[in-house]
Protein backbone atom coordinates (compact mmCIF):
# COMPACT_ATOMS: atom_id res chain seq x y z
CA UNK A 1 0.00 0.00 0.00
CA UNK A 2 1.42 3.19 -0.83
CA UNK A 3 1.88 6.39 1.38
CA UNK A 4 -1.47 8.29 2.30
CA UNK A 5 -1.18 11.72 0.97
CA UNK A 6 -3.28 15.00 1.06
CA UNK A 7 -4.74 14.38 -1.72
CA UNK A 8 -5.65 10.71 -1.99
CA UNK A 9 -7.81 12.00 1.12
CA UNK A 10 -9.24 15.09 -0.39
CA UNK A 11 -10.10 12.48 -3.65
CA UNK A 12 -11.51 9.85 -0.94
CA UNK A 13 -13.63 12.47 0.69
CA UNK A 14 -14.87 14.08 -2.70
CA UNK A 15 -16.48 10.64 -3.88
CA UNK A 16 -17.18 8.68 -0.80
CA UNK A 17 -18.47 11.74 1.52
CA UNK A 18 -17.02 11.82 5.23
CA UNK A 19 -18.34 8.86 6.64
CA UNK A 20 -14.75 6.37 6.88
CA UNK A 21 -16.72 3.78 6.36
CA UNK A 22 -17.47 4.27 3.10
CA UNK A 23 -13.92 4.82 1.87
CA UNK A 24 -11.89 1.90 0.75
CA UNK A 25 -11.26 -0.52 4.11
CA UNK A 26 -7.50 -1.21 3.08
CA UNK A 27 -6.93 2.81 3.05
CA UNK A 28 -9.11 3.72 6.02
CA UNK A 29 -7.09 3.94 8.84
CA UNK A 30 -4.41 5.92 7.44
CA UNK A 31 -6.43 8.64 5.76
CA UNK A 32 -8.19 9.15 9.24
CA UNK A 33 -4.79 9.61 10.51
CA UNK A 34 -4.17 12.02 8.09
CA UNK A 35 -7.62 13.71 8.72
CA UNK A 36 -6.68 14.07 12.35
CA UNK A 37 -3.22 15.90 11.68
CA UNK A 38 -4.51 18.10 9.39
CA UNK A 39 -7.22 20.90 9.68
CA UNK A 40 -7.19 21.74 6.47
CA UNK A 41 -8.44 18.43 5.84
CA UNK A 42 -10.65 18.05 8.96
CA UNK A 43 -12.31 21.27 7.66
CA UNK A 44 -13.38 19.65 4.68
CA UNK A 45 -14.69 16.59 5.80
CA UNK A 46 -16.97 18.87 8.12
CA UNK A 47 -18.32 20.24 5.03
CA UNK A 48 -18.65 16.93 3.38
CA UNK A 49 -20.75 15.21 6.71
CA UNK A 50 -23.29 18.38 6.39
CA UNK A 51 -23.57 17.19 2.78
CA UNK A 52 -24.33 13.64 3.57
CA UNK A 53 -26.75 14.77 6.15
CA UNK A 54 -28.09 16.91 2.95
CA UNK A 55 -28.40 13.54 1.36
CA UNK A 56 -29.60 11.17 4.13
CA UNK A 57 -32.72 13.76 3.98
CA UNK A 58 -34.15 11.41 1.61
CA UNK A 59 -35.06 8.22 3.72
CA UNK A 60 -35.28 4.52 2.78
CA UNK A 61 -38.18 3.77 0.89
CA UNK A 62 -40.11 1.53 3.32
CA UNK A 63 -40.44 -2.77 1.91
CA UNK A 64 -44.46 -3.79 1.50
CA UNK A 65 -45.66 -7.10 1.95
CA UNK A 66 -47.89 -7.08 -1.11
CA UNK A 67 -44.19 -7.13 -3.42
CA UNK A 68 -43.12 -9.83 -1.04
CA UNK A 69 -45.93 -12.35 -1.48
CA UNK A 70 -45.85 -11.82 -5.59
CA UNK A 71 -41.80 -12.20 -5.59
CA UNK A 72 -42.78 -15.73 -3.65
CA UNK A 73 -45.33 -16.39 -6.39
CA UNK A 74 -42.59 -16.14 -9.31
CA UNK A 75 -41.40 -19.59 -9.00
CA UNK A 76 -44.93 -21.36 -9.25
CA UNK A 77 -45.81 -18.55 -12.24
CA UNK A 78 -42.89 -19.44 -14.29
CA UNK A 79 -41.93 -23.03 -13.22
CA UNK A 80 -38.64 -23.79 -15.57
CA UNK A 81 -40.50 -25.10 -19.17
CA UNK A 82 -38.44 -25.72 -22.01
CA UNK A 83 -39.18 -22.15 -23.20
CA UNK A 84 -37.19 -21.39 -19.77
CA UNK A 85 -34.64 -23.36 -20.33
CA UNK A 86 -34.39 -22.57 -23.98
CA UNK A 87 -34.16 -18.41 -22.73
CA UNK A 88 -31.50 -19.47 -20.88
CA UNK A 89 -29.58 -20.18 -23.80
CA UNK A 90 -31.12 -17.38 -26.17
CA UNK A 91 -32.15 -14.43 -23.92
CA UNK A 92 -32.93 -11.78 -26.91
CA UNK A 93 -36.47 -13.20 -27.06
CA UNK A 94 -38.84 -15.81 -28.45
CA UNK A 95 -36.23 -18.43 -29.94
CA UNK A 96 -38.78 -19.68 -32.74
CA UNK A 97 -37.02 -17.51 -35.43
CA UNK A 98 -33.69 -18.21 -35.12
CA UNK A 99 -34.29 -21.60 -34.04
CA UNK A 100 -36.06 -22.20 -37.76
CA UNK A 101 -33.33 -19.93 -39.08
CA UNK A 102 -30.92 -22.47 -38.02
CA UNK A 103 -32.93 -25.58 -39.80
CA UNK A 104 -33.02 -23.56 -42.81
CA UNK A 105 -29.31 -22.89 -42.82
CA UNK A 106 -28.47 -26.78 -42.18
CA UNK A 107 -31.21 -27.87 -45.22
CA UNK A 108 -29.50 -25.09 -47.40
CA UNK A 109 -26.09 -26.93 -46.15
CA UNK A 110 -27.16 -30.68 -47.23
CA UNK A 111 -29.01 -29.66 -50.44
CA UNK A 112 -25.70 -27.97 -51.59
CA UNK A 113 -23.38 -31.03 -50.05
CA UNK A 114 -25.35 -33.38 -52.52
CA UNK A 115 -26.11 -31.33 -55.67
CA UNK A 116 -22.36 -29.53 -56.26
CA UNK A 117 -20.39 -31.94 -58.09
CA UNK A 118 -17.11 -33.42 -56.34
CA UNK A 119 -14.03 -30.91 -56.79
CA UNK A 120 -11.32 -34.05 -57.23
CA UNK A 121 -13.73 -34.83 -60.57
CA UNK A 122 -13.61 -31.45 -62.09
CA UNK A 123 -10.12 -30.68 -61.10
CA UNK A 124 -8.68 -30.57 -64.99
CA UNK A 125 -6.64 -33.35 -64.84
CA UNK A 126 -4.68 -31.80 -67.55
CA UNK A 127 -3.90 -28.79 -65.86
CA UNK A 128 -0.05 -29.09 -67.17
CA UNK A 129 1.23 -25.85 -67.99
CA UNK A 130 -0.19 -22.23 -66.76
CA UNK A 131 -3.71 -22.82 -65.98
CA UNK A 132 -4.90 -24.55 -62.61
CA UNK A 133 -8.86 -25.40 -62.42
CA UNK A 134 -10.45 -25.49 -58.98
CA UNK A 135 -13.26 -25.74 -58.03
CA UNK A 136 -14.61 -24.98 -53.74
CA UNK A 137 -11.31 -25.92 -52.47
CA UNK A 138 -9.60 -22.98 -50.99
CA UNK A 139 -6.91 -24.46 -49.79
CA UNK A 140 -6.01 -26.16 -53.05
CA UNK A 141 -6.51 -22.60 -54.52
CA UNK A 142 -3.91 -21.07 -52.01
CA UNK A 143 -1.99 -23.96 -52.75
CA UNK A 144 -1.99 -23.21 -56.39
CA UNK A 145 -0.94 -19.68 -56.09
CA UNK A 146 2.06 -20.68 -53.73
CA UNK A 147 3.06 -23.11 -56.13
CA UNK A 148 3.10 -20.40 -58.83
CA UNK A 149 0.50 -21.43 -61.33
CA UNK A 150 -0.21 -17.62 -63.22
CA UNK A 151 -3.79 -18.16 -63.50
CA UNK A 152 -6.58 -19.68 -61.63
CA UNK A 153 -10.11 -20.22 -63.13
CA UNK A 154 -12.74 -20.71 -60.60
CA UNK A 155 -15.86 -22.84 -61.44
CA UNK A 156 -19.21 -21.52 -61.11
CA UNK B 1 -27.51 -20.12 -6.15
CA UNK B 2 -26.88 -23.67 -7.47
CA UNK B 3 -30.28 -24.87 -6.10
CA UNK B 4 -32.38 -22.16 -7.58
CA UNK B 5 -30.81 -23.06 -10.73
CA UNK B 6 -32.22 -26.59 -10.17
CA UNK B 7 -35.54 -25.41 -9.30
CA UNK B 8 -35.50 -25.27 -5.94
CA UNK B 9 -38.06 -22.41 -4.88
CA UNK B 10 -37.14 -22.59 -1.13
CA UNK B 11 -33.52 -21.26 -2.34
CA UNK B 12 -35.02 -18.88 -4.13
CA UNK B 13 -37.72 -17.32 -1.51
CA UNK B 14 -34.22 -17.31 0.66
CA UNK B 15 -33.22 -14.80 -1.58
CA UNK B 16 -36.06 -12.99 -1.71
CA UNK B 17 -36.01 -12.50 1.91
CA UNK B 18 -32.68 -11.69 2.34
CA UNK B 19 -32.49 -8.99 -0.41
CA UNK B 20 -35.66 -8.15 -1.69
CA UNK B 21 -36.04 -4.80 0.28
CA UNK B 22 -32.68 -3.52 -0.20
CA UNK B 23 -33.27 -4.41 -4.53
CA UNK B 24 -36.23 -2.02 -3.80
CA UNK B 25 -34.77 0.64 -1.99
CA UNK B 26 -32.11 0.69 -4.95
CA UNK B 27 -34.62 0.59 -7.95
CA UNK B 28 -36.63 2.97 -6.00
CA UNK B 29 -33.51 5.38 -5.99
CA UNK B 30 -33.08 4.43 -9.61
CA UNK B 31 -36.27 4.36 -11.04
CA UNK B 32 -38.07 7.66 -9.28
CA UNK B 33 -41.23 6.41 -8.06
CA UNK B 34 -42.16 3.07 -6.09
CA UNK B 35 -44.65 1.84 -8.75
CA UNK B 36 -41.86 1.33 -11.36
CA UNK B 37 -39.30 -0.08 -8.71
CA UNK B 38 -42.03 -2.66 -8.15
CA UNK B 39 -42.00 -3.63 -11.24
CA UNK B 40 -38.08 -3.76 -11.52
CA UNK B 41 -37.06 -5.87 -8.63
CA UNK B 42 -40.13 -8.51 -9.60
CA UNK B 43 -38.60 -8.34 -13.54
CA UNK B 44 -34.98 -8.66 -11.21
CA UNK B 45 -36.22 -12.20 -9.31
CA UNK B 46 -38.06 -13.43 -12.48
CA UNK B 47 -34.70 -13.03 -14.15
CA UNK B 48 -32.79 -14.66 -11.09
CA UNK B 49 -35.30 -17.40 -11.08
CA UNK B 50 -34.70 -18.22 -14.73
CA UNK B 51 -31.26 -17.63 -15.14
CA UNK B 52 -29.75 -18.69 -11.78
CA UNK B 53 -27.60 -21.32 -13.55
CA UNK B 54 -25.67 -18.46 -15.09
CA UNK B 55 -24.22 -16.70 -11.70
CA UNK B 56 -20.68 -17.76 -10.87
CA UNK B 57 -18.88 -18.28 -7.69
CA UNK B 58 -16.59 -15.81 -8.81
CA UNK B 59 -18.98 -12.91 -8.25
CA UNK B 60 -20.51 -12.02 -4.63
CA UNK B 61 -24.73 -13.09 -4.82
CA UNK B 62 -25.86 -9.23 -3.59
CA UNK B 63 -23.48 -8.25 -6.11
CA UNK B 64 -25.08 -9.93 -9.05
CA UNK B 65 -28.27 -8.72 -7.53
CA UNK B 66 -27.90 -5.55 -7.84
CA UNK B 67 -26.66 -6.15 -11.52
CA UNK B 68 -29.13 -7.58 -12.84
CA UNK B 69 -31.76 -5.25 -10.74
CA UNK B 70 -29.14 -2.39 -12.52
CA UNK B 71 -30.10 -4.09 -15.88
CA UNK B 72 -34.08 -4.26 -15.17
CA UNK B 73 -34.35 -0.48 -13.97
CA UNK B 74 -32.51 0.15 -17.57
CA UNK B 75 -34.95 -1.60 -19.51
CA UNK B 76 -37.55 0.26 -18.05
CA UNK B 77 -36.20 4.15 -18.13
CA UNK B 78 -35.09 3.15 -22.13
CA UNK B 79 -39.14 2.41 -22.44
CA UNK B 80 -40.13 5.16 -20.32
CA UNK B 81 -38.02 8.27 -17.85
CA UNK B 82 -40.35 8.44 -15.14
CA UNK B 83 -41.19 12.26 -14.39
CA UNK B 84 -41.70 12.40 -10.25
CA UNK B 85 -44.31 14.30 -8.33
CA UNK B 86 -42.79 15.26 -5.38
CA UNK B 87 -46.12 15.42 -4.32
CA UNK B 88 -46.80 11.70 -4.22
CA UNK B 89 -43.38 10.53 -2.87
CA UNK B 90 -44.48 9.82 1.57
CA UNK B 91 -41.49 11.49 3.06
CA UNK B 92 -42.83 12.27 6.72
CA UNK B 93 -40.35 11.23 9.16
CA UNK B 94 -43.06 10.82 12.41
CA UNK B 95 -40.37 11.88 14.43
CA UNK B 96 -40.66 15.37 13.25
CA UNK B 97 -43.12 18.25 14.50
CA UNK B 98 -45.10 20.07 11.61
CA UNK B 99 -43.09 23.00 10.22
CA UNK B 100 -39.64 20.63 10.96
CA UNK B 101 -41.48 17.73 8.89
CA UNK B 102 -42.84 20.16 6.19
CA UNK B 103 -39.10 21.33 5.55
CA UNK B 104 -37.82 17.99 5.91
CA UNK B 105 -40.34 16.95 2.75
CA UNK B 106 -39.22 19.88 0.68
CA UNK B 107 -35.68 18.80 1.23
CA UNK B 108 -36.06 15.22 0.69
CA UNK B 109 -38.10 16.35 -2.21
CA UNK B 110 -35.08 18.50 -3.54
CA UNK B 111 -32.88 15.75 -3.23
CA UNK B 112 -35.01 12.98 -4.75
CA UNK B 113 -35.11 15.84 -7.94
CA UNK B 114 -31.63 16.41 -7.80
CA UNK B 115 -31.05 12.62 -8.01
CA UNK B 116 -33.34 11.92 -10.61
CA UNK B 117 -31.34 14.59 -12.61
CA UNK B 118 -28.16 12.94 -12.14
CA UNK B 119 -27.03 10.66 -15.41
CA UNK B 120 -27.65 7.38 -15.09
CA UNK B 121 -24.65 6.08 -13.93
CA UNK B 122 -23.68 8.37 -11.32
CA UNK B 123 -26.74 7.83 -9.94
CA UNK B 124 -26.43 4.32 -9.56
CA UNK B 125 -22.97 5.25 -8.24
CA UNK B 126 -24.45 8.18 -5.71
CA UNK B 127 -26.90 5.13 -4.79
CA UNK B 128 -25.01 2.41 -4.72
CA UNK B 129 -22.32 3.78 -2.24
CA UNK B 130 -24.16 6.39 0.05
CA UNK B 131 -27.12 4.82 0.61
CA UNK B 132 -27.00 1.30 -0.15
CA UNK B 133 -23.54 1.31 1.75
CA UNK B 134 -21.81 -0.95 -1.08
CA UNK B 135 -17.99 -0.64 -1.04
CA UNK B 136 -16.73 1.04 -3.76
CA UNK B 137 -15.31 -2.07 -5.39
CA UNK B 138 -18.46 -3.53 -5.09
CA UNK B 139 -20.30 -0.67 -6.96
CA UNK B 140 -17.80 -0.82 -9.37
CA UNK B 141 -18.34 -4.05 -10.22
CA UNK B 142 -22.24 -3.57 -10.93
CA UNK B 143 -21.52 -0.96 -13.19
CA UNK B 144 -18.57 -2.70 -14.98
CA UNK B 145 -16.12 -0.20 -14.36
CA UNK B 146 -12.87 0.06 -12.79
CA UNK B 147 -12.69 1.65 -8.48
CA UNK B 148 -11.15 5.09 -10.66
CA UNK B 149 -13.81 5.43 -12.59
CA UNK B 150 -16.23 4.51 -9.98
CA UNK B 151 -14.76 7.38 -7.83
CA UNK B 152 -14.57 10.08 -10.72
CA UNK B 153 -18.49 9.16 -11.23
CA UNK B 154 -18.93 9.45 -7.72
CA UNK B 155 -17.22 12.55 -7.66
CA UNK B 156 -18.95 14.42 -10.00
CA UNK B 157 -21.92 12.95 -9.17
CA UNK B 158 -21.75 14.71 -5.82
CA UNK B 159 -20.40 17.88 -7.28
CA UNK B 160 -23.37 18.25 -9.40
CA UNK B 161 -25.58 17.44 -6.34
CA UNK B 162 -23.75 19.91 -4.41
CA UNK B 163 -24.54 22.63 -6.98
CA UNK B 164 -28.43 21.51 -7.48
CA UNK B 165 -29.23 21.76 -3.48
CA UNK B 166 -26.43 24.59 -2.22
CA UNK B 167 -29.34 26.64 -0.79
CA UNK B 168 -31.08 23.44 0.70
CA UNK B 169 -28.17 22.69 2.92
CA UNK B 170 -28.70 25.34 6.11
CA UNK B 171 -32.45 23.72 6.57
CA UNK B 172 -30.30 20.80 7.86
CA UNK B 173 -26.84 22.20 9.47
CA UNK B 174 -28.88 24.96 10.83
CA UNK B 175 -30.95 22.68 12.47
CA UNK B 176 -34.11 24.50 12.30
CA UNK B 177 -36.24 25.49 8.80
Amino acid sequence: MSEMTTERVRTLIDAYGADPERWPADERDAARRLVETDPVLSAELADAASFDALLDALPAPAPRPALRVALNAIPDRARLRWSDRLATLWPFGAPWGPAAGLVAAALFGVVIGVTVPDPAAVTDAASSGTTTTVAYDPVAAVAAMASGAADLEYLQ
Amino acid sequence: MPRIAEGDAAAYRALVDRHADRLLAFAERLVGDRASAEDVVQDAYLAVWRTAARWTPSAKVSTWLYRIARNAALDRLRRRRPSVDPETVTLIDPTDGPERGLSRRETASAVRRAIDALPERQRTAIVLVHYERRSGADAAEVLGVSVEALESLLSRGRRALRAALEGRRPDLVGGEP
